[in-house]
């Protein structure tokens, strides 16, 4: 089966066609969830190269679970979100005493995107912040302003209640702001129009 | 301009620009992804195939029969059976006790077949 018009095919469906022997379905599965997987990983850990371990273990779940997947039980992104997540929390525990001195420069992002010192000095500035924040606030503004997950989805993500998901983006947020607070000048924030 | 308005500039630029993984990443979690697939179904291997053929058998053998239900009912009797050789009731020693010892006539009283009956008419 060729997928030629794949981008109209459920994930569901996809994991189903996977788990049927289907290699097209295994190419397109990997182009819809692995870049995902890996940003939010990425986004969680500031380092390459265990955001890619950590996208890897999350695609392997996804091919084990794959003939067991009971489709229209819950989103496959959902589930992979949590996986991610978890996965992040394990390593993140396992060094708990990573310094800054172990995160990587963040990967220089595409330049059509940000070719500019002044974006990249942005992006730099908001992933160091990020990392500097306690796990579950990460997390939490990750899936809610990275992603752009709504709060009853990062609830089901994170396994608690959405007012909770709303109190740590809010704490979150403020941690963020009094983090980026002396660097307004150095981000070029002083001086833009409202 | 507020901080939260600064914030989400800096949400909107870090969405449009996302991280991109190692040129060798995709190709790794394809090659799980390959060696990891089941079979097709239409390549199953022999021991999936004969796995199945009893898998059917039984699940056939159980919808015939009447489904779990009736594999109790068969596992009772069983039980019974081996139960009542191992350790007969005394009301069944009695009267086949004769027929295993050599008094046939005395089995023949029990189970009224008259006078006339004996073992010996079976005999070539």
């Amino acid at each position: 089966m060729a997928l030629d018009h794949s981008i109209d095919i459920s994930d569901d469906a996809l994991l189903q066609l996977y788990a049927n022997g289907d290699q097209a379905a295994a190419r397109q599965l990997t182009l819809r969830l692995a870049p995902r997987a890996f940003k939010q990983a990425y986004r969680m850990l500031g380092v390459q190269a265990d955001a890619e371990d950590v996208a890897q273990e999350a695609m392997m779940r996804v091919w084990k679970i794959a003939p067991e997947w009971r489709s229209g039980e819950a989103k496959v992104t959902t589930w992979l979100y949590r996986v991610v997540a978890n996965l992040c929390l394990d390593r993140l525990r396992k060094v708990q005493s990573t310094s800054l001195d172990a995160i990587d420069e963040p990967i220089d992002p595409s330049p059509s995107a940000a070719d500019d010192m002044q974006s990249n000095a942005r992006l730099d500035a908001l992933q160091a912040a990020l990392i500097a924040l306690p796990e579950r606030q990460r997390q939490a503004l990750v899936l809610r302003h990275i992603e752009e997950l709504a709060n009853p989805e990062i609830a089901d993500v994170m396994e608690i209640s959405v007012k909770a998901v709303e109190s740590l983006t809010s704490r979150g947020k403020r941690a963020l702001t009094q983090i980026l607070k002396g660097r307004k000048a150095a981000l070029g924030f002083e001086g833009d129009a409202p | 301009m507020s901080d939260e308005t600064e914030l989400n500039k800096m949400f909107d630029l870090t969405r449009r620009t996302p991280p991109e993984p190692s040129p060798d990443f995709m190709a790794r979690i394809l090659s799980d992804a390959d060696a990891m697939q089941p079979a097709s179904l239409g390549v199953l291997t022999e021991t999936a195939t004969k796995r199945g053929i009893f898998r059917d058998m039984f699940s056939g053998l159980g919808e015939a029969i009447g489904g779990w239900p009736a594999f109790a009912g068969l596992a009772t009797a069983a039980v019974t059976g081996v139960w009542i050789g191992i350790s007969p009731p005394q009301l069944l020693i009695e009267p086949f006790g004769t027929v295993l010892g050599t008094d046939s006539s005395a089995f023949s009283e029990v189970l009224e077949y008259g006078d006339g009956f004996d073992f010996t008419l079976f005999k070539g």
